[in-house]
């Protein structure tokens, strides 16, 4: 399965720029998620986040590591999720996005595609 | 100021149209489908508002915002109508039903806020009927009946907006706190011994005329809507009576249904831990440590290693004031005069010379938060509450720290503590049990969440009028919200507190924050404004104002503001620091803004941290 056409791909090493200008950006998330990026249906390419040891990574996870949260989602919504363009409760509330395991650890994520604000 | 009016007028306005559209998606269907249903523009904030009042002053908007709180019932009657109508027009019927409405509910208090309306005919849709009587199965045939009577052309709403506000926005309030988050929308309400007495004539008027209108149809003739219309009409305001009428129409009702929904909305919280425990079964990892704090009590593990990070407070390493003779009272001066950065060399040196003075640790915190510098204001403010442990604007503040640093627990903790202090509120902790030791550590400790939710709702209800807004226990609830991420409810709870405190530069700063983290950038915009209208040294504003304008994909202006914030920390110092305190996050944020520019001869000024290059550059005087 080609992987270069994931738009996905892209997402995620824009994300791993950022996590390596903020060392503890990744620990933030704290949880181990892993997403499926599907395209046509079938899933093309896993990436593990692994909040706990503050690392991302194609694959699923590794040895040692237990996904808490599992999201599956079509790689163009992705992109919309990974731009800031959507947010993760209007494509669940869509049904474009599905989501295992405990969902509110799955809050912290939009930190990861974009900038918080503060309070 | 004048440097924001071009952000308004053109640039940040020029916004891509497809971020525009998917803005839409991102909020309920029902308000775009809708034309006129809630009026952004008379919502509290846009670009025509503001921009065309670059003159219009703080007055004027403060009026503009002081007007929704005649009317803060949760019954707004054309917002319920319309929903009738949009039931009956059937569009987006489905997701409607489907959506949960327990949480719509607590969507509802705000007044005048955008998603106000949109939800009330969500509720309606289910709900168990005293306002409008017809049983459930019926309510189709309904809206168009109610629709001829009130509005007397079957016009839009622009009609029905100007023939119904007045009545809405007249004195008919509902007795008990429907304002904020009461546990009943309808304005029948249950608590019976909050009644106002009386009603006066102009409400007599109204209800006079609703009757008038109902009689011409014979439709509604048992209702209990049209008895307590004939009731109001008939002048008879009396405690007594509207009570006996209220409590044996609606007590059973509104007990059952308030726990119902009470019930539902926390089930629909711990309903998620159903799904798939998998980090349940999954303590192994967590044991592979040693020390002798228990694995079940890991999280308390995980608060005392945060704890070690703000321990101790760093203080700069050369500060022109550690000789002043009342730097404290200078501080408050110069936070009077919006001079942010020279207040907090001020409290700083204002703690050296007194290590117990609660007051300058306290101030130190909360300039240094507004200094956009998280790390030393939560060393600060843990000072001040270990002097002082009962400092509630200490433990308010903490939490929007606690809560910027994504640090939820610790952020729960102070916001515990903050209704624990509070005299105001602290009986409603004696009533509950003690709270069992957290089994499993979690990220968001969801009991105490839901506990701490649950308490301040009671909190809210406790008002005594819907004109009485406790700012603070709005800004906790924004909070407590903002905390799992439902930023659409955290800023209705910022807006709500503005509305008490339209001159709080922090507080306009939180709406903008909240409505930016649910993605409303172009809102966010409008708030900042006002943060930075009424503090101009706001630095965490501007850099928040920068954040947003990179969400709109407008990088020069963000790179400008990030400059500009920049500037005022590092101009703070003066001439002789060479260790200037700039923000992190704030290098952080330009760096990325930088790198969509396309210009890789900045990176590496950006590096180096060359600001007086990069101001030079982008011509920031």
């Amino acid at each position: 399965m080609p992987q270069e056409d994931l738009k996905a791909q892209v997402a995620f090493a824009e994300i791993n720029k950022r996590a390596q200008a903020q060392p503890t950006l990744v620990k933030k998330v704290g949880a181990v998620i892993v997403f499926d990026i599907t395209k046509g249906g079938n899933v093309q390419q896993s990436w593990t986040v692994d909040g706990k040891q503050g690392t991302i990574y194609e694959g699923k996870p590794k040895e040692g590591a237990t996904a808490q949260v599992t999201i599956t989602v079509d790689d163009d919504d992705f992109i919309q999720l990974a731009t800031g363009q959507a947010n993760a409760p209007a494509l669940f509330a869509k049904g474009k996005l599905k989501v295992k395991g405990n969902v509110m650890l799955a809050q912290k994520l939009s930190t990861l595609f974009k900038e918080q604000s503060k309070l | 100021m004048a440097a924001l009016k071009p952000l308004l007028d053109a640039e940040c306005g020029t916004t891509n149209p497809l971020i525009k559209l998917s803005q839409f998606y991102t909020r309920d269907n029902t308000l775009v489908t809708q034309d006129g249903l809630i009026k952004p523009a008379t919502n509290n904030f846009t670009s025509a508002n503001l921009t065309g009042g670059s003159n219009a002053t703080i007055d004027e908007l403060v009026n503009e915002y002081h007007r929704p709180i005649a009317a803060p019932n949760t019954f707004h009657l054309e917002g319920l109508l319309t929903g009738l109508r949009l039931a009956d027009d059937a569009l987006d019927n489905t997701n409607k039903h489907e959506y949960e409405w327990t949480t719509q509910f607590l969507d509802s208090f705000t007044n005048d806020f955008s998603s106000h309306a949109t939800n009330v005919p969500k509720i309606n849709n289910n709900f168990p009927s005293s306002v409008i009587h017809p049983p459930p199965n019926q309510h189709m045939q309904v809206p168009p009946q109610i629709m001829n009577d009130f509005h007397l052309q079957q016009q839009q709403q622009s009609q029905q907006h100007s023939q119904w506000m007045p009545w809405n926005e007249q004195t008919y309030i509902p007795p008990s706190a429907s304002f904020p988050l009461n546990s009943n929308p309808i304005f029948l309400d249950q608590q019976p011994s909050t009644i106002d007495a009386g009603f006066d004539n102009d409400t007599v008027k109204a209800a006079q005329n609703i009757l008038s209108l109902l009689q011409e149809t014979q439709f509604a003739a048992d209702t209990e809507f049209k008895s307590f219309v004939e009731h109001v009409a008939g002048g008879n305001g009396e405690k007594s009576t509207v009570d006996a009428k209220k409590q044996e129409a609606t007590r059973d009702a509104k007990d059952a249904t308030v726990d119902k929904w009470i019930n539902e909305f926390s089930n629909e919280l711990s309903n998620e831990n159903q799904w798939q425990p998998d980090w349940t079964a999954d303590p192994v990892s967590l044991s592979s440590l040693d020390d002798p704090i228990p694995r079940s009590q890991s999280w308390l593990r995980h608060l005392m290693d945060n704890g070690d990070n703000y321990s101790e407070y760093k203080f700069a390493q050369t500060n022109p004031f550690l000789d002043h003779s009342n730097p404290f009272e200078e501080g408050l001066k110069r936070l009077q005069a919006h001079d942010i950065v020279n207040a907090v060399l001020l409290f700083e040196a204002a703690v050296q010379k007194q290590a117990d003075h609660v007051d300058a640790w306290l101030y130190l915190g909360i300039t240094q938060s507004e200094n956009e510098q998280d790390g030393p204001a939560i060393c600060a403010l843990k000072k001040c509450v270990e002097l002082d442990p009962k400092n509630l604007q200490a433990y308010l503040t903490l939490a929007s720290c606690y809560a910027n640093e994504l640090l939820t627990n610790e952020a729960l903790d102070s916001l515990r503590k903050w209704l624990e202090n509070n005299d105001k509120y602290s009986h409603l902790l004696s009533n509950r049990r003690p709270q069992a030791a957290v089994e499993e550590p979690r990220l968001l400790d969801e009991l105490a969440f839901e506990e701490l939710q649950e308490l301040f709702l009671q909190a809210v209800s406790l008002s005594n009028s819907p004109s009485d807004i406790d700012s603070d226990l709005q800004v906790c609830l924004g909070v407590l919200f903002h905390l799992p991420g439902d930023y659409d409810k955290a800023a209705e709870c910022f807006n709500t507190a503005v509305l008490a405190k339209p001159n709080d530069a922090l507080l306009w700063n939180k709406l903008g924050a909240a409505l930016a983290n649910g993605g409303q950038s172009e809102k966010a915009v409008d708030a900042y404004y006002h943060a930075l209208t009424l503090s101009p040294g706001f630095v965490r504003a501007r850099y928040n104002l920068g954040i947003s304008c990179f969400n709109l994909s407008a990088y020069k202006q963000a790179v400008e503001h990030f400059l500009t914030a920049l500037k005022q920390q590092s101009d703070g110092i003066g001439p002789q620091g060479t260790h200037v305190q700039m923000s992190e996050n704030i290098w952080r944020t330009l760096a990325i803004a930088i790198g969509h520019l396309q210009r890789p001869d900045l990176e590496q000024s950006v590096a180096n941290k060359d600001l007086s290059k990069l101001l030079h550059e982008f011509q920031i005087e």
